[in-house]
């Protein structure tokens, strides 16, 4: 049998690797594997997906997964906003790096037909390794609760990654275990509440080629407003009107046209499509300083939500 | 999607004039009296003639052109292409190694379906070095979809030049026009020369569906297609190609009912109806050929021949009619694919008989109407400028009648003309 995995992530959250790891350590343990990442905007922030093979048995399919049987989503954020259940089956499995509970993230995205597993990958990554690099606690979390590899492969895989010219005792390696050893202890799971599966919500069909513009021309300006790129932001751009000098530097170097202007004064930003790039901030004057990028706001447990 | 017919205006009164002109110069000549708004070109051996005879028309004001002068073929095609998404009237021309390097771009031009039109003197692909005749350098380009037009004689290549900015036009796909480069670039004949007017009158103004330099109206071109898009893309260009059939007819068949030509079309057909053996070729080989078929005919024996005019779209249809009741068909390929396995038209008319009996209904194939089923060979000739004889078609010629007479074929291709 095949086992079948979709990764969904922001690029730069790690999923071509973490998805490379899990094959490299499959095949270490003798088992048949494949990785590969889906290739579309290459920009830091934008949802990309990755995907794994992994049988005990060798197989010759080179078509992309549809309907995977595990699906791990490495920022919760995207949850409504990419179609995380798309092809999953009644019982399948969904890993969350959110810092809630399996149950509570089952009820607040109506998961009932799934084997839900949530870990703080995001938390545990920054606690050992100093940064947000979710994949390797998640990587743990999987052989905990999954059992598709084990958590001896992945330890051996990223030793033999990490060690080259480090040796064993390089603090790097040891975080890496550490984030591994964590993300396979520290997790929540919450069973199979109902066979129904959730409604996926039918897509309207695209075009077929007769109907689509000759030669693909886009016949008219401002249509990337369509595009919301909001989505794909890490870092928010805040703006303090109250120390603007409206200079309008930040609305000259914005690469998406998210400076809001009324004239020739600036009244906002349009956070549907900032990428979150922070030229913005870098052009501010600094005795202005009226644009600071900050984080945006982690899924917060339900408690904690306002 | 093709666009109604050009109203066929007759010019009665034309004064036609014969010059002695060689392909090079009709071509130039032809493109002074299209007028075109812009041409980018490079020299290279054979085509150089027909951009520095143009370039003087420019210099002498005798055109409005505006003649970009480039430092590469790439650079020519790309600002081919940059004036064609504009809106203006464009041609160009280049042979051989040009033209190769303007592979990256050609692609380009037919996907982003600009009608610009490129004069093709056809020479031999480096290495090694040979500036002469063959098809090596067009079918390099032969899947880039652009229409490929073969020209026989410096006639053609003056009359099928002006065609081909109104065939563009009206696909809106480029297209190449083929002179087989010294044999015909380079030759003078007797060229029916028609009045400026006359032919100012036949292209008509453009009439571009869009233009990058309309500000009131601002477009994308060319933009990106993710897997989900460029398939259907890729759909509407084939459609394209297969539009383009008609157009080529069409526009052949206005422009000899305006000027009393004799008939354009996809192929020509010389003595083919009753013959057991016919020829396909394409260029000045045709000419030369018909000459041997004459002979043949003279002595008794049904010869015929076939003339691809439209090497793309490939007319498969009045092709397959035009043989399909032969013995035996011998396929001229002014160019190898190095395949192992033929020359290009070879294997595309080949395939046209194997489509047939593929499509054809059950009961087609076994009441009234047999599946025909010629004896189908390839000749590789003329490569590198190497000359083609009517003595030596007509010996292939008989050879076929041989074939047709039971003898065996151990090969279904050879080199005419090497020495072995």
């Amino acid at each position: 049998m095949i086992i079948e995995i979709r990764w969904h992530a922001r690029a730069g959250q790690g999923a071509k690797t973490g998805a490379n790891i899990l094959a490299q350590a499959a095949i270490r343990q003798g088992k048949y594997a494949q990785s590969f990442p889906e290739f579309g905007p290459e920009r830091r922030g934008a949802p990309v997906q990755a995907f794994n093979r992994i049988s005990d048995e060798p197989f010759t399919i080179h078509s992309g997964v549809t309907e995977p049987d595990i699906v791990i989503v490495l920022d919760p954020k995207l949850v409504g906003n990419v179609p995380i259940t798309d092809g999953l089956k009644a019982g399948g499995w969904i890993f969350l790096n959110a810092p809630i509970g399996a149950r509570e993230a089952q009820e607040r995205f109506g998961w009932q037909a799934f084997r839900v597993v949530t870990c703080d990958a995001s938390g545990l990554s920054k606690r050992t390794l100093k940064r947000d690099i979710p994949n390797v606690p998640i990587l743990g979390a999987l052989a905990a609760r999954a059992g598709v590899v084990a958590l001896e492969s992945l330890q051996t895989e990223s030793i033999s990654r990490l060690a080259k010219g480090r040796g064993t005792d390089d603090p790097v390696v040891k975080a890496n275990l550490e984030a591994l050893a964590l993300g396979y202890e520290e997790t929540d799971f919450a069973d199979v509440h109902t066979q129904s599966l959730p409604s996926s919500g039918t897509k309207p069909p695209l075009p077929a080629w007769y109907e689509l513009p000759v030669a693909g021309v886009i016949d008219r300006g401002g249509t990337a407003q369509v595009y919301q790129t909001g989505g794909w932001r890490l870092k928010r751009p805040e703006l303090d009107l109250n120390v603007c000098v409206h200079c309008l530097m930040c609305w000259l170097v914005c690469p998406d046209s998210a400076i809001l202007l009324s004239g020739a004064r600036i009244i906002g930003i349009d956070y549907r499509h900032c990428k979150g790039c922070g030229l913005c901030e870098t052009q501010c004057p600094p005795r202005a300083r009226a644009i600071k990028m900050v984080e945006e706001e982690a899924l917060q447990p339900a408690e904690k939500t306002p | 999607m093709s666009e109604p017919a050009m109203p066929s205006q007759k010019v009665e009164e034309v004064s036609y004039q014969i010059l002695a002109l060689s392909g090079n110069e009709a071509q130039a000549l032809a493109m002074k009296q299209i007028n075109p708004h812009m041409v980018a070109a490079y020299p290279i051996t054979p085509q150089t003639e027909i951009v520095m005879t143009f370039a003087q028309y420019v210099a002498d004001g005798l055109v409005e052109t505006e003649f970009v002068s480039v430092e590469s073929e790439h650079s020519a095609m790309s600002a081919c292409i940059g004036g064609a998404a504009s809106g203006a009237r464009t041609m160009t021309a280049t042979s051989a190694q040009g033209l190769a390097y303007m592979w990256e771009l050609l692609p380009i031009a037919s996907a982003m379906r600009l009608p610009i039109v490129m004069a093709v003197v056809a020479r031999a692909l480096s290495a090694n070095l040979n500036i002469h005749c063959d098809h090596s350098d067009v079918m390099g380009a032969r899947d880039s979809g652009w229409i490929i037009l073969f020209c026989e004689d410096p006639q053609e290549a003056y009359d099928t030049l002006i065609q081909a900015v109104v065939i563009a036009e009206r696909a809106k796909l480029p297209v190449m026009v083929v002179t087989d480069g010294f044999v015909i670039s380079h030759a003078v004949h007797p060229v029916r020369v028609l009045p400026d007017e006359a032919v100012r009158h036949f292209v008509g103004a453009p009439q571009p569906a869009y233009s990058l330099l309309n500000v009131d109206q601002p477009i994308t071109v060319g933009p990106v297609d993710l897997p989900d898009y460029f398939m259907e893309h890729r759909r509407q260009l084939t459609d394209a190609i297969l539009e383009a059939l008609p157009i080529v007819q069409q526009v052949g068949q206005e422009f000899a009912d305006n000027f009393h030509t004799k008939p354009y079309g996809l192929i020509e057909t010389f003595q083919t109806e009753d013959a057991d053996v016919i020829l396909v070729g394409m260029g000045s080989f045709c000419g030369t050929a018909q000459a041997a078929v004459e002979k043949v005919r003279r002595e008794g024996q049904k010869a015929g021949l076939v003339k691809v005019r439209a090497f793309r779209p490939f007319p498969q249809s009045e092709i397959f009619k035009a043989l399909r009741f032969a013995k035996v068909i011998g396929v001229m390929d002014r160019a190898d694919s190095l395949s192992g396995t033929g020359g290009p038209l070879f294997t595309d008319i080949r395939a046209a008989f194997y489509d047939r009996l593929v499509t054809l209904k059950p009961q087609a194939v076994t009441s009234l109407v047999p599946c025909p089923s010629p004896k189908i060979v390839n000749a590789i000739y003329g490569l590198g400028g190497r000359d083609v004889t009517v003595p030596q078609i007509y010996q292939f010629i008989m050879e076929l009648f041989d074939v047709a007479a039971g003898k065996t074929v151990s090969q279904t291709w050879r080199y005419l003309g090497v020495r072995e």
